[in-house]
């Protein structure tokens, strides 16, 4: 009987092992981007959804100047496949993540990724930003894509105040609001 | 005689009928309303019509119009009306947008052949959908979210951009001295507040999204609504306005969708 017992005991215990989870999701506002990221035991996922459309995504954090539009109409056209949601997905031991800070960062190839694009990476950077007595803190979510060979950066901001963590007893967000 | 003008069709995917299409409704040539029409892919009983928050149709209602849709339900997208962009600080403007809406949905129900109809609306549009309950007979559920009564109260309370801007212009030009006296004065002009009107609600399944915090519908004044229906089914998040609307879609989607489905009787 104790054995029957440890065995259901254990079991419960390895079947919220497989279900638990950590996450987050930052949305701005209803118009634009915003993230859903979980990691469970095996994988992360990463979900981006553009609630006004690809074009309304911004993808660029560097200095820009008019020699470099070019360039950048050039990402914009090679990535509009990724359209107005995409995902990706690392295995979790290629990937760090902290819950609490909202971090992440995956080497490596994506093993799921939305059409044809490849993905070798993702980090985040935590900036702050302090206007007069006002701060800011805000992670930046920096992604690397692959298209024709062509190598691309593309960063999505969110204000921390906009991001809130997953609770662990509430349902995936990936499986139940990603339409892939 | 209602006059249906199809607009545009899309069509997606490899089924045999249209998921959306963009179409005007209306009796007569002066009043028409926009709606995106997501038929359901047999003939159903049941027709859901959702009314936007301020700021128009977003990705939450069409994701709503669309797993509705995927559950057996024709839905409806109320997007505009004639005259739904009127604005200026008179005081009598509220009935007139308030008068507009529910001609809107008038002319949606009129043309709906389903025997069940039900709405569901969010902010400003939960308060649309709080007037249906008691001014039209044949909606038979009623789900909001964020929504609540007085209406003149809500106006004069609300956090929200044009709410306030109003506010402002109107203590000077009307020379109202506080909140008391702005809301009497909004309430001789407003003439379509659930707590007035016939109790047409009781006839009703209802259900409710509260935001705790709420600052733009003030959850006082939800608390109000709460209490004058008696809801079957109320969802509360300890949230202001903004992320109570975000997490009733995040995270109570398929409880929004059972409800209606619950309320089904057909």
């Amino acid at each position: 009987m104790v054995r029957f017992l440890n065995l259901v005991f254990l079991s419960l215990i390895s079947t919220a092992a497989v279900h638990a989870k950590e996450g987050f999701y930052c949305i701005p506002s209803m118009k634009s981007t915003w993230i859903f990221v979980e990691k469970k035991a095996d994988v992360v996922t990463i979900v981006v959804k553009n609630p006004m459309g690809y074009e309304q995504m911004p993808q660029f954090d560097g200095p820009t100047s008019q020699s470099s539009l070019p360039f950048q109409r050039m990402q914009f056209d090679d990535l509009k496949a990724l359209g107005r949601e995409f995902v990706l997905e690392w295995p979790a031991e290629q990937c760090e993540y902290n819950n609490k800070e909202k971090t992440i960062f995956c080497n490596g190839a994506a093993t799921k990724k939305t059409a044809g694009i490849e993905s070798y990476g993702l980090a985040t950077v935590q900036i702050t930003e302090k206007y007069k007595t006002e701060t800011y803190q805000k992670n930046r979510y920096r992604f690397n894509f692959e298209k024709d060979g062509n190598i691309y950066f593309t960063s999505l901001d969110f204000f921390n105040s906009t991001c809130e963590n997953l609770k662990t007893d509430t349902q995936s967000l990936i499986e139940t609001k990603t339409n892939d | 005689m209602i006059k249906v003008v199809f607009l545009t069709f899309f069509f997606t995917g490899c089924s045999n009928f249209p998921p959306k299409a963009d179409i005007k409704i209306g009796s007569t040539a002066e009043f028409q309303v926009d709606v995106s029409y997501y038929a359901a892919q047999a003939p159903v009983q049941k027709t859901i019509l959702i009314m936007p928050p301020t700021g128009g149709t977003n990705y939450l209602d069409t994701s709503y119009a669309e797993a509705l849709q995927a559950n057996g339900f024709d839905v409806y997208i109320l997007n505009h009306w004639t005259g739904d962009n009127e604005w200026n600080i008179e005081l009598g403007i509220h009935q007139r947008l308030y008068t507009r809406a529910q001609r809107a949905i008038t002319e949606v129900i009129n043309h709906v052949n389903t025997p069940e109809i039900g709405m569901l609306g969010t902010s400003v549009g939960g308060l649309h959908a709080s007037v249906a309950a008691s001014n039209q007979p044949r909606l038979n559920s009623v789900f909001v979210i964020t929504a609540g009564v007085s209406i003149p109260e809500v106006i004069v309370t609300s956090d929200q951009k044009a709410m306030t801007d109003a506010k402002s212009q109107r203590y000077l030009k009307y020379g109202f001295t506080n909140d008391e006296v702005y809301q009497k004065a909004l309430s001789k002009e407003f003439l379509l507040d659930p707590t007035e009107l016939q109790p047409l609600y009781k006839t009703k399944k209802l259900g409710m999204v509260i935001g705790l915090k709420d600052k733009t519908v003030s959850t006082k004044s939800q608390n109000q609504l709460l209490v004058l229906w008696k809801p079957t089914t109320v969802i509360s998040f300890n949230n202001d306005h903004f992320w109570s609307i975000v997490k009733s879609w995040l995270f109570k989607e398929s409880e929004i969708i059972e409800f209606f489905q619950k309320t089904a009787t057909l």
